[in-house]
């Protein structure tokens, strides 16, 4: 079979040794960003965006990926042990793995997330193998109307998706979207709103915005109020699920893979959001809901599973459309680019290494993880020792350095610096940042083929919904925004299911 | 005024907005059907400005969600502060230098008392960092006025 033989070549390229050690890497940073809270997978992508420009594209799209997917299995380390969650995808496994483990059944909820991890991920591995090359054919279909409309809803998925009011969502996606107008205009070379400042004239970078907005936004804001904490002392004896366990949970562990795989496929989507929707689900269809948020191990295993396949399955937008749906993966995104590789519909046919290679890694990666998450968890659990300052003083310098390669030069670090100061004062007035960053790369291609439909219909704007495809997607983009009633139900649903902060 | 946040944080917009519709506007408009490079940032400082003024809406009619309130401010400044110094005196200082000042400040802040403490680490982690970077990495950091040494 077809996809056999890509598969197997693909393995040729994920275990030579640099490529496995690539990989190994990356899972193994990724769950120590999983584990430890304050430092998310988009950072320190970005930290390691410097360190694989000279490598080749495949083993830094391995390593980056590996990092994210990582990460899924590490965060909810902290949520089990701390109550705090080591990323934001892992905030809802605080309630019933908390309380499993003041029961003293740390052990099966580590685990269970684990196994769930483990499970998640390889379901949407399978899944990106199988229907990628498909829906590369259906991109290759895409012109420039349909590019746009596709964009569109992308963004509103974005903003629809983020926490909090869907007009401040939008307030700042069209921030977002005239950052990123910011520098050379791409069809005219037209110089736009650099105010003569030389270093603007590349536009600012996404890097710098996103680590100025996440890194140092969010330690501004945790400055405030240095928390102290204390680890949950408990014994690690057993971290294997018991049969009872099982008959309990192993459905919510298949429901968690194909809700995550889904949720990660759709633009805006990605791991935190599966992992949320995953719990809900998993209330919902339980015979004694009452059970959840008091230690319920399915509570456990369907976020965990889902966000792990939500990070795997955000992989199919970028790598079939050229969509990036998620902070994480608009990172590697810009790795691509870098490398000279533009991700689309074309890509799949073009690089058939990458695309098999980083599939094979993936099978891998996941088996790794899975090896270094259940024998060593003791090992994740010491990094947590050490004290929040030390953590602050590190993610610090890690932007610092992760701002600075991106050009080499000094200014990208001060508008870094600036970001952050406009992230933590967003954050103050409860404005979303994610939809902004992610704007900034959807912006422009939205301008590019707004403006290629548009000549080619000669400034009819009808062509948008003339086209089939193109309608439909515009379509469901109104019905969103139509729907903020139905939103409201959603987080009302939300907050009175879920009592714990981010 | 019942929610300033939100307030101010309209204005801000409406400002920004304006102020790209200008902007976009000496950069020539065009038609639709031949864009020139001010169209795309015009419609989107418009639709920015639309935005903005529901908000402000929402505000004066006291809906909407409001700001949280600020909390200890003289952590979060100190770091902004230290950290705007630091984009400045970088190249100058040289990495090493610059980041371990930085750390020194940081932990200080963030309550560490003991100085010798305070340098060690803060010179562990810049020299640490700048030789994993640097020399293992191969991401050229700034050397400034240790260039002789480095």
């Amino acid at each position: 079979m077809d996809v056999l033989g890509n598969l197997g070549s693909g393995f040729a390229i994920a275990l030579t040794p640099w490529n496995l050690l690539y990989g190994l890497v990356g899972v193994i940073l990724g769950t120590a960003v999983g584990v430890l809270p304050g430092l998310g997978p988009p950072a320190t992508i970005a930290l390691l965006l410097p360190v694989t420009y000279k490598m080749n594209p495949v083993s830094a799209v391995i390593m980056l990926g590996g990092i994210y997917y990582g990460a899924m299995f590490g965060g909810s380390t902290t949520s089990i042990l701390l109550n705090i969650p080591g990323e934001p995808a892992s905030v809802v496994t605080c309630l019933d793995g908390y309380k499993m483990a003041r029961q003293g059944r740390a052990g099966p909820a580590l685990g269970a997330s684990a196994i769930g991890s483990f499970f998640g991920g390889i379901v949407s591995v399978i899944l990106l193998m199988l229907i990628a090359p498909s829906l590369a054919a259906v991109g290759l279909k895409f012109g420039p109307p349909e590019y746009t409309s596709l964009v569109i809803l992308g963004l509103m998925m974005a903003v629809y998706l983020s926490e909090g009011s869907v007009l401040k969502g939008l307030i700042m996606m069209m921030m977002g979207i005239l950052l990123g107008t910011v520098g050379i205009d791409p069809a005219f070379g037209a110089e736009r709103f650099t105010f003569g400042i030389p270093r603007l004239t590349g536009g600012l970078e996404f890097v710098v915005v996103g680590m100025g907005l996440f890194g140092i936004g969010e330690v501004l804001i945790n400055l405030e109020a240095p928390e102290v904490r204390d680890i949950f002392k408990t014994s690690l004896k057993g971290l294997l699920p018991n049969l009872e366990d099982w008959r309990r949970c192993w459905a919510s562990m298949i429901r968690g893979s194909v809700l995550g795989s889904l949720i990660g496929v759709l633009p805006g989507g990605g791991a935190v959001i599966s992992s949320f929707v995953a719990y809900a689900l998993e209330k919902r269809v339980s015979k004694h809901p009452e059970r959840f948020g008091k230690g319920a191990i399915e509570g456990v295993m369907a976020p965990e599973t889902a966000n792990n396949s939500a990070a795997t399955s955000s992989f199919i937008p970028l790598l079939t459309l050229g969509i990036p749906g998620n902070l994480s993966i608009a990172m590697i995104f810009v790795a691509l680019m870098i490398h000279g590789i533009r991700p689309g519909p074309m890509l799949i046919q073009e690089h058939p290494d990458l695309f098999w290679g980083v599939i094979a890694s993936m099978f891998m990666g996941n088996a790794l993880l899975l090896a270094l998450n259940l024998p060593l968890i003791g090992l994740w659990v010491k990094l947590l020792t050490i004290p929040y300052r030390y953590l602050v003083v590190v993610i610090i310098v890690i932007c610092i350095i992760g701002a600075y390669s991106v050009n080499y030069t000094a200014f990208d670090v001060g508008a870094m610096v600036i970001f952050g100061c406009f992230g933590y004062l967003i954050r103050k007035a409860r404005f979303p940042a994610a939809p902004l960053v992610l704007a900034m790369i959807l912006g422009q291609i939205l301008e590019r083929s707004m403006q290629q439909s548009l000549m080619m219909a000669g400034g009819d704007f009808m062509i948008f919904l003339r086209r089939p495809i193109s309608s439909v997607l515009l379509l469901v983009t109104g019905f969103l925004m139509l729907t903020p009633v139905a939103r409201s139900i959603w987080k009302k649903r939300r907050s009175s299911q879920l009592g714990v902060t981010s | 005024m019942k929610k300033r946040g939100d307030t101010v944080a309209s204005f801000f917009g409406i400002f920004i907005g304006v102020a790209v519709m200008i902007g976009a506007k000496r950069l020539h408009l065009g038609t639709p059907s031949e864009p020139q490079p001010g169209f795309f940032p015009f419609a989107a400082g418009g639709v920015l400005i639309v935005l903005c003024v529901i908000l402000l809406l929402q505000a004066f009619s006291g809906r909407g969600e409001g700001a949280e309130s600020f909390g200890e401010l003289w952590r979060p400044a100190i770091l902004a502060i230290g950290l705007f110094v630091y984009s400045v005196v970088l190249d100058p200082l040289g990495y090493i230098i610059a980041t371990t000042i930085l750390s020194v400040v940081v932990l200080r802040v963030l309550d560490t008392k003991a100085w010798l403490k305070l340098a060690g680490i803060s010179l562990i982690l810049s020299i640490g960092t700048y030789f994993l970077f640097d020399r293992l990495l191969d991401v050229s950091l700034p050397r400034g006025i240790l260039i002789g040494l480095l």
